[in-house]
């Protein structure tokens, strides 16, 4: 099927998940925290989007709120969330069950294949409950597609990994079988959480090149969470940039690549991994603000490098630069380094 | 696998034989042989005719030779005879064992089914009344001793005018009639099971419940049954199985005097029997008899956790 990148902002009034000033708060004994304050993204079908940020900038939370999968305490306090036009915002689990929401539909990888496949049932139980979700099918119905799935995975003896544990399987095999069961219920869009961070960097290349091309053959919406700029460009079509819980920075990968106009995506570029791990052309100084100490005005202003007096007061808001691109920045004009 | 059941089994052996030992020695050391009950019933003792008696009885000869007569009847299967009634060992164990086995099965299935239903309730539902009502319940039936529950029991169905029928009848004599002796006795002993197994059920829920699979699980659209018993139960299954052998040999401890309050003809109330009359054959091969069905309790317990995980099989393989 061929790849319609129609990224105008037709597409994006159309988009089949549309995610708007969503804030999502944490509450426990000790108090609640807003890890989520602002976040807006969209994607329309067949469309490519990369989120990305730091670590504990919100991308997980993000994507689980989506899912409806925050777990215990956590709950969207503000915006709205729509999926092909329902509001899916507030659905309880049966309703989104129900919908079709969980598996038929919306499709997710998550970061830890080890962690992510329960160890005590076989691939193939496994795959059946994804396949389940699609129709009622008989044993050799589901043996067959189950094995037609492994195999456009690219598992090697796909009819046999039917009947394997997950400890039997390679990091990499068992994200491939993660991809699968993802996959084997035809969702319209397919979230991805952080797909190989958990693997080795010789296997990374291929499984995003597997959810690239399964992506792309398949029509899917992809929402692929990232903290590399390498997999954005590789993966995306658009770009979503997460700072402290907002997105501060939304354009099309060749935009934002080309030219970053957010000091935050700016410094992140510039701190592009060297391809040898642990180290980074320029580290950018400080980290993350917690949910607890969250900085006046901007929440990047304190490490921002041409940063204001002016920052440390107003809360900018994400303007709209053009049809595709949109910003959160008080120096809307700051040069490009 | 197989290799692994029959360490097991030489394993098991071993501490059969320990036990008999231990329980040989033990009941000489006891003060007052059977020698002295019975003649005590006759009225006149004189120290010759104890000596008679006790020569008659194999009683006058060292300990290891005792010892050493016992066991090599034991290994050859032959338990021996009681000095109190003559009748073979074998039979009355055989007669009474049927009862203890009723028992002990059918309290463990209840105080199985009841833990660990209750522990899944208690992890699901945490922090709500139901959750509290099922904590301070398992805190109480832990706390009580079954002796007391059992006397409480009989206590509270007299007083609504419900006597429990008697004599005992076996289950395959009188199926009905023996369920009305056999349920209360076996719940008196499922609480404490299900005390314990509710309280560990819960935590292994609760610490699987966060596991990735589980959101896995329902991200891919798996109905909560499905999420929470077939993937939640399996994963925390391995130490409720484990507590649920343990809890086995509580068990069979516990119909000793449960038998006895309830008027059941099991082991329990042989073994009482023959403790009073010091009739050592009896004792002997009814506590072996109770070793043994510990060690095959524990054995299928070692075995059923292959059958749960993999990767336990794996290993064993
Ligand atoms: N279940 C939770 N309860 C409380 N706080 C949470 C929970 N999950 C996440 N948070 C908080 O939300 C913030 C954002 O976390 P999130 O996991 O979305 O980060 P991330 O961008 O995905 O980072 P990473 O790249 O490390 O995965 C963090 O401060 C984290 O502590
Ligand atoms: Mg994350």
């Amino acid at each position: 099927m061929p790849l319609q990148p129609s990224l105008d902002a037709a597409s994006a009034r159309s988009a089949l998940l549309a995610v708007e000033n969503v804030a999502v708060t944490y509450s426990n004994r000790s108090g609640s925290h807003e890890v989520c304050s602002d976040v807006t993204l969209s994607v329309g079908r067949g469309e490519a989007l990369a989120v990305i940020g730091e670590s504990g900038s919100g991308k997980s939370v993000t994507v689980l709120a989506v899912t409806g999968l925050l777990g215990a305490g956590g709950t969207i306090t503000q915006g709205s969330i729509r999926f092909d036009g329902e509001d899916i915002t507030r659905l309880d689990d049966r309703e989104r069950r129900r919908r079709g929401l969980r598996g038929r539909r919306i499709g997710m990888i998550f970061q830890n294949p080890s962690r992510a496949l329960d160890p005590v049932f076989t691939i193939g139980q496994q795959l059946n409950e994804a396949l389940r979700q699609t129709d009622r099918f008989s044993q050799p119905e589901l043996r067959r597609k189950g094995t037609d799935w492994l195999r456009h995975v690219g598992l090697p003896d796909p009819e046999e990994a039917l009947d394997r544990y997950p400890h039997q399987l390679s990091g990499g095999q068992r994200q491939r079988v993660m991809i699968a069961i993802a996959l084997a219920s035809e969702p319209d869009l397919l979230i991805a959480d952080e797909p190989t961070t958990a693997l080795d960097v010789t296997i990374q290349a291929q499984v995003l090149g597997l959810i690239r091309r399964l992506q792309r053959e398949l029509g899917l919406a992809l929402v692929i969470v990232t903290h590399d700029f390498g997999v954005v460009a590789a993966m995306a079509d658009r770009v979503a940039v997460m700072y402290a819980g907002q997105v501060v920075e939304t354009g099309t990968v060749d935009e934002i690549i080309r030219a970053p106009r957010h000091p935050y995506t700016r410094a992140l570029m510039a701190s592009l991994p060297t391809g040898i791990p642990g180290t980074r052309v320029t580290a950018l100084p400080g980290s993350v603000p917690s949910a607890r100490s969250m900085p006046s005005g901007c929440r990047f202003h304190p490490r921002c490098p041409v940063a204001v007096p002016a920052c440390s007061v107003t809360r900018p808001v994400l303007d709209s630069l053009s049809e595709s691109r949109a910003m959160r920045c008080l120096l809307e004009e700051a040069p490009a380094s | 696998m197989l290799t692994f059941a029959l360490r097991r089994a030489i394993l098991g052996l071993l501490v059969l034989a320990t036990v008999a030992v231990l329980v040989f020695v033990a009941f000489r050391f006891v003060p007052g042989d059977i020698v002295n009950r019975q003649l005590e019933e006759a009225g006149a003792v004189t120290p010759a005719l104890l000596a008679e008696k006790r020569a008659q009885l194999g009683l006058d000869e060292p300990l290891p030779v005792q010892f050493y007569n016992w066991i090599s009847g034991v290994a050859a299967g032959d338990l021996g005879k009681s000095l109190w009634s003559g009748r073979m060992v074998s039979d009355q164990i055989g007669a009474a064992l049927a009862p203890t086995l009723q028992l002990s099965v059918l309290a463990i299935l209840i105080g199985g089914i009841l833990g660990i239903g209750a522990g899944v309730a208690a992890a699901l539902w945490r922090g709500t009344p139901v959750d509290m009502v099922l904590r301070v319940a398992s805190t109480v039936f832990l706390a009580v001793p079954q002796l007391w529950l059992g006397l409480l029991t009989l206590t509270a169905l007299a007083a609504i005018g419900y006597f429990i029928p008697l004599p005992y009848r076996g289950f395959t004599a009188a199926p009905l009639l023996n369920l009305q002796q056999v349920v209360f006795p076996a719940a008196v002993l499922a609480l404490g099971v299900a005390a314990a197994l509710s309280r560990l059920t819960r935590s292994a829920m609760l610490e699987v419940v966060g596991a990735d699979f589980i959101r896995a699980a329902h991200a891919r659209g798996v109905s909560p049954s499905g999420v929470y018993l077939r993937h939640g139960l399996k994963n925390a299954l391995i130490p409720v199985l484990t507590l649920l052998g343990t809890q086995f040999g509580n068990l069979l401890s516990g119909t000793v005097i449960i038998e006895r309050i309830f008027n059941i003809p099991g082991l329990g109330n042989l073994l009482f029997e023959s403790v009073a009359n010091r009739d050592y054959p009896v004792i002997q091969a009814a506590v072996l008899t109770y070793g043994l069905i510990t060690i095959l309790v524990n054995l299928a317990v070692d075995l059923s956790y292959g059958l749960v995980d993999p990767r336990i099989r794996e290993a064993r393989a």
